[in-house]
């Protein structure tokens, strides 16, 4: 970039303050959804994020990886039964995700 | 996106399976069935009407375990939620301790005061409809302010029928024709629940 032209926009910021592992559409979708909720299973999300079975397990994979959501081994009578809940981490993150794009679009006028 | 908006949509699906209003007018309809047994049989209006109820309720909850959990999964909702849920448990308590302190108060003849049926009619019309108005309020479960319509409504027209049917036939139809139409809603809503969401096996997540 010239000099001229970085007189021009000298503030522009690189994008590099938005969460990466959040910032993909299916997982801040996941995020989102389980963000306003307690916990859920599989199937709650499946349904919620109109994800197929493997997409929402790659996903959550990854968002596990990250540490942002953590699998709760539970039992409904004698059955186990798995659910799905963001961590604190997860929770302060998506926060921050929030709170970072809404400064960001704010500075777009 | 809208974040309370997402989670209202989470909430209200689980209203979508037509199973409380199934259950609502199945308590409706015991209102005009009870008597109606309690005609032909001699049978007191309590006993089948507490049978109807406990199976209505066992219906409601098969249904909720059976039917809507392996198609839509499970979920616990925020703080927020269950403290709404609280509210309404909240004032269904009040509005029954109240039902059942004047019901005393007038059937053991602790008050002498003469009041015309047209004050009581009016009175329990409100109640029902307040309370569900209540519910529907903090349960995000817009059906019930028609549902308290319907059960407010189905008070006058039992009272109201009784000046020209014989009873019990002013309360099977002033009670069963509007739980009737409630438990019909239910079926449509539950038919359509069960078209968008089959079963699809048994989902295990590791």
């Amino acid at each position: 970039m010239s000099k001229k032209n970085e007189k021009i926009i000298p503030d522009i910021q690189p994008f590099e303050f938005a969460d990466k592992v959040i910032h993909e559409p299916a997982r801040l979708t996941i995020m989102a959804h389980l963000f306003v909720i307690e916990s859920a299973d599989f199937l709650f999300l499946m349904r919620q994020t109109n994800m197929t079975f493997g997409n929402l397990s790659s996903h959550l994979k990854k968002l596990e990886e990250a540490g942002y959501v953590e699998i709760i081994k539970d039992f409904i009578g004698k059955k186990p039964h798995t659910m799905i809940r963001l961590t604190k981490t997860g929770r302060s993150a998506f926060d921050a995700y929030k709170k970072n794009m809404k400064k960001l679009f704010d500075g777009l006028s | 996106m809208d974040l309370e908006a997402l989670e209202k949509k989470s909430w209200q699906r689980f209203f979508n399976d037509g199973f409380w209003d199934i259950l609502l007018g199945l308590l409706l309809l015991n209102f005009g069935l009870a008597p109606v047994i309690e005609y032909i049989s001699g049978i007191d209006y309590l006993y089948p009407y507490i049978i109807m109820l406990f199976a209505a309720e066992a219906l409601f909850f098969v249904g909720k375990k059976f039917v809507t959990a392996p198609r839509i999964g499970r979920v616990k909702f925020s703080k927020k939620r269950k403290q709404k849920k609280l509210k309404v448990s909240i004032v269904l308590v009040i509005s029954v301790v109240l039902g059942v302190c004047v019901y005393a108060l007038f059937a053991l003849q602790l008050v002498s005061v003469n009041i015309s049926a047209y004050w009581w009619v009016a009175l329990f019309c409100i109640n029902a409809i307040v309370v569900f108005s209540v519910m529907a309020y903090f349960l995000d479960f817009k059906r019930l302010y028609l549902y308290g319509l319907f059960f407010g409504f189905s008070i006058i027209v039992a009272e109201f029928l009784r000046t020209i049917l014989q009873h019990p036939y002013n309360a099977l139809i002033g009670f069963g024709v509007l739980g009737a139409i409630m438990v019909v809603i239910g079926l449509v809503v539950l038919a359509r629940f069960v078209k968008r969401y089959p079963l699809d096996g048994e989902i295990v997540y590791e």
